[in-house]
């Protein structure tokens, strides 16, 4: 067990380091540089600020200095931001993505877990239809259209709450909204497959036979099943948070996350905001799996049986 | 300076210009209800958003002028939407009317004379100017601004390691030993080897030093500046920002970072309370010496800095916005849907202009059908073929975009330029005809395949078919090769492009801003054309103080330019604003320059 973890562990780093190594290289190959805008820069002013930014320092110095900076946490000074550094914007934006993320994701747990299970149990009745039915239209339409039409009802007729914004607990709302949606479309198609698969499962049929309860069976014996691919689906889904879902829903509310700065950082070529976002999402991404990993372990004792 | 991708001001950089064209507001106070082609049927006024007038105790400014703010630094600013910000907390040497960009008014400086040969200009800083922190939220008096601050301001932007991308303007305003040290500079920088880099650099820090002897601090508050030759627009760029004086002791201590709220120290007529990425928060700095009866500004600006217009159009509507403009544009749909009808959605031209540029010196390598290309394109009756087959009000019409239509290359007004008459192109299908005709090509038979490359974007990619569409009325095939816009606009400078759609903001209330670009050598000059009588008119007329000869000259050169069909104009950007009628002091003007300090919130 222990060595499992240790291996883990090394793996994780490994590939933490591949990953910001190419980063690194490709934001480099990318033919427009952070300073070829739309403007003609002289010739001293591009040198200037490429100096500023050691861009013309030889590669593998960069790559050192990059390297031995993010050892101590500092990635470097954006481009597009002059006085701020990329840990300090990401940090003043990350509560607010984290606040958007996880709430949404709680909430869809809840909800996606609760509905799932009930659609799984009635299944093929009406209320299975309706819950299933429901899921496919929130899987398929995707966020900014919910977030429009949202936005629409509840703001623009019903003007119940604020279009856009952060700060007060009302503007919160529909950002949270959008998401929990989507997600709890997705969690409740999930738990639902699990659990109809799960109750077929021999150990249920023995169960059964026991004359083990329906509700105990559920409860205990089927949930655990039942959720491991949704489980799995939550690892990518919170480092999705970063990049994906909130991005999208962040630009629309216009929210002060770290949505913005993914697309920015791209396009304008902030080499550092580049790795800055980039090295966010994989240690999202790393942690994320490798808590589902363990958690995984803990649920299937089958698998601690198996590791070495 | 910034090119723009056609028809998306958003991307735009600085205006910082200004006319007195037909586009020019009503003078009088009422701004909101001033739009000419509201009074025409204006029996009852309409608004697109709530009107409600503002609670009595409410002296909240609510705005949005753009996306997030890169830089409150004023010599580091380049972008239109941080423009009013930063003028708002850094006072610039002067500042400008709001209702007619092109007068000037004291800043820091509350007078300045020039000599007789207009290359000597002095001034004079008011008494009363000071330096404020307001990082603790309480507004602290610090010391009186000083002429050495101003050249402390301009000396970040000039030294050698400078990197205010508006360093440019030293050069345009004609700052007296500036296009000599910038060469040398770029020389020094350029140059790869290293004996010739030491060689090099105490030429470049003998010519700084020059420059900075140019700029001279005659007293504590008195600031002399030597010109190069007379220049017709120096003092009026005096209030860009990119002029303004520095709190030097912040900027020292601080860096880069000087400019965040904890830091800041300004001498404008509000100050920083936050600054966050979506939004922006000044606050009335009751000390500022330019308050009086007449102009009391307002207590409070909420800038919000969005992702989202529509969310912010929405806003507008229901009145918790007041005012949407420069960089947070109304959507040209919208546009197009309440032009003339509503009395607070306001439009007008702008120094802007999107054109096709047409390469004269491409590049054909053994290729004989580029070989062909090149020369055809190198016919000016092929060029006038291609100019004379666009119809640019259908063009125009087409895209929705809301955009003036314009056959002529300096955009209407721009330093009071009026196009001579009969110049420029007018759609005229027959005409185009028979100049391909002419060239060797009846209705396009044996004319080389060629491109037309645009910004890939919706817009831009649908005025580019409807370009399309218009060449083949003449029998030619053109293919569209989109581009990502830094990409198209460093190919047309490397003249690696067949036709390219272009444009430009100007950066100066005067045509050369324009027309300098098509000067021989300019790294604007896409089409690689050259004539030396235009080079020469050109400078003729920027320099010059007589403003009829000014026009005259630049007529002249405009007219070879468009007789020559060296660029194929399309049309003037036209910009949208909503302002809340309740507003004062906001005048819709083709510099889209609009100073914060005289806005104010009528209560009734």
């Amino acid at each position: 067990m222990k060595r499992a973890i240790l291996k883990r562990l090394v793996a994780n780093v490994v590939t933490f380091l591949a990953l910001v190594t190419i980063v690194f290289f490709l934001v480099r190959l990318s033919p427009i540089g952070p300073f070829s805008g739309e403007r003609v820069l002289p010739e001293a002013t591009r040198k200037a600020l490429e100096d500023k930014f050691n861009l013309n320092d030889p590669l593998y110095v960069q790559y050192g200095n990059f390297l031995l900076d993010l050892a101590q946490l500092d990635m470097g000074p954006s481009f597009h931001h002059p006085g701020r550094s990329v840990q300090s914007l990401i940090a003043e934006g990350l509560p607010v993505t984290l606040t958007l993320g996880f709430s949404s994701l709680g909430l869809a747990l809840l909800l996606g877990f609760t509905t799932g299970i009930g659609a799984a149990l009635r299944h093929n009745r009406w209320q299975d239809l309706i819950l299933s039915g429901g899921a496919r239209v929130g899987i398929s339409l995707p966020d900014f259209v919910t977030a429009y039409i949202l936005m629409l009802v509840f703001a623009v007729w019903l003007r119940w709450l604020p279009v856009q914004g952060w700060g007060t607990p009302v503007q919160i709302v529909l950002p949270i909204a959008t998401l929990t949606l989507y997600y709890t479309a997705i969690i409740q198609s999930l738990m639902r497959g699990g659990m109809l698969q799960a109750m077929h499962e021999p150990f249920i049929a023995t169960a059964h036979a026991k004359g083990v309860g329906k509700w105990r069976i559920v409860w205990h014996h089927a949930t655990r099943q039942a959720f491991r691919p949704t489980m799995n689906y939550l690892g990518p889904a919170v480092a999705g948070i970063f990049g994906g879902g909130s991005l999208i829903v962040e630009n629309i509310f216009n929210l002060p996350g770290i949505g913005r700065y993914f697309v920015e950082a791209a396009v304008k070529s902030d080499y550092t905001m580049i790795q800055g976002t980039s090295i966010t999402y994989f240690v999202m991404l790393i942690l994320m799996n490798s808590i589902v990993d363990g958690a995984r372990l803990l649920l299937d004792p089958r698998l601690r049986k198996d590791a070495p | 300076m910034k090119r723009i991708v056609v028809t998306s001001l958003l991307m735009a950089g600085l205006l910082a210009f200004g006319c007195k064209g037909a586009d020019t507001p009503a003078k009088s106070g009422e701004v909101s209800v001033a739009a000419p082609a509201v009074e025409a049927d204006a029996v009852e006024t309409k608004y697109y958003g709530t009107v409600k007038p503002k609670a009595l105790t409410d002296d909240t400014l609510t705005i949005c002028l753009g996306p997030q703010l890169k830089t409150l630094d004023p010599q580091k600013q380049d972008e239109s939407w941080g423009v009013p910000y930063s003028e708002a907390l850094i006072e610039g040497l002067v500042g400008y009317d709001p209702e007619d960009p092109l007068k000037v008014v004291p800043g820091v400086a509350e007078s300045w004379e020039t000599s007789a040969d207009n290359m000597t200009w002095t001034f004079h800083l008011g008494k009363d100017r000071y330096w404020y922190k307001s990082g603790t939220g309480t507004v602290e008096k610090l010391r009186p601004v000083t002429a050495a601050d101003v050249k402390v301001g301009w000396e970040r932007c000039l030294k050698p390691e400078g990197d205010c991308s508006y360093r440019p303007m030293f050069k345009d305003v004609l700052v007296a030993g500036v296009d000599e040290y910038f060469d040398k500079l770029d020389a020094w920088a350029a140059t790869k080897d290293e004996k010739q880099k030491k060689v090099l650099r105490p030429e470049v820090d003998r010519l700084f030093a020059q420059v900075m002897k140019g700029i001279e601090v005659v007293d504590e508050s008195t600031l002399r500046v030597q010109l190069s030759s007379p220049s017709s627009i120096f003092l009026l760029q005096m209030g860009f920002p990119v002029f303004s004086p520095v709190y030097r002791e912040a900027v020292e201590q601080y860096g880069d970072a000087w400019t965040q709220p904890q830091n800041i120290v300004t001498n404008g007529p509000f100050v920083l309370q936050s600054w966050q990425p979506d939004k922006i928060v000044l606050v009335k700095n009751p000390a500022y010496w330019g308050w009086n009866a007449e102009r009391h500004g307002v207590q409070k600006i909420t800038g919000y800095t969005p992702s989202n217009y529509e969310a912010m159009l929405q806003m507008y509507e229901q009145g918790d916005l007041d005012w949407m403009g420069i960089g947070c544009r109304v959507m040209p749909k919208m546009v197009e849907q309440y032009r003339g009808k509503v009395a607070d959605l306001h439009i007008n031209g702008v120094g802007a202009n999107a054109y096709l540029t047409v390469n004269q010196v491409l590049n054909a390598g053994s290729s004989e059908e580029k070989i062909r290309l090149r020369d055809a394109l190198r016919d000016v009756r092929v060029r006038r073929a291609l100019g004379l087959s666009i119809n640019r009000t259908t063009l125009v019409r087409m895209t929705k975009s809301g955009h003036n239509p314009m056959g002529t290359f300096v955009p209407l007004g721009v330093g009071g330029h009026k196009p001579a008459d009969n110049v420029g192109f007018t759609y005229d299908l027959p005409a185009a005809k028979a100049a391909l005709r002419d060239a060797g090509y009846p209705n396009g038979e044996g004319f080389p395949s060629f491109t037309l490359a645009h910004p890939n974007e919706a817009v831009a990619q649908l005025t580019a078919q409807i370009i399309q569409g218009f060449w083949k009325e003449l029998g030619l095939t053109v293919q569209l090769v989109p581009k990502q816009g830094s990409q198209l606009f460093g190919d047309a400078m490397a003249h690696n492009y067949e036709i390219s759609a272009s444009g430009w903001i100007g950066d100066y209330p005067d045509p050369y801003t324009f027309l300098m670009m098509k000067r021989t050598g300019n790294p604007y000059n896409f089409e690689g054309w050259s004539n030396p009588a235009y080079d020469d008119l050109t400078w003729k007329a920027f320099t010059t103080p007589d403003p009829a000869k000014k026009l005259a000259w630049n007529q002249e050169a405009e007219k070879m330019l468009l007789d020559d069909a060296v660029v194929i104009p399309l049309y003037q950007i036209n910009i949208a604003q909503l302002i809340k009628p309740y507003l004062r002091g906001l005048y819709p003007n083709a510099s889209d320059h609009h100073p914060l300090r005289d806005v104010s919130i009528v209560r009734k």
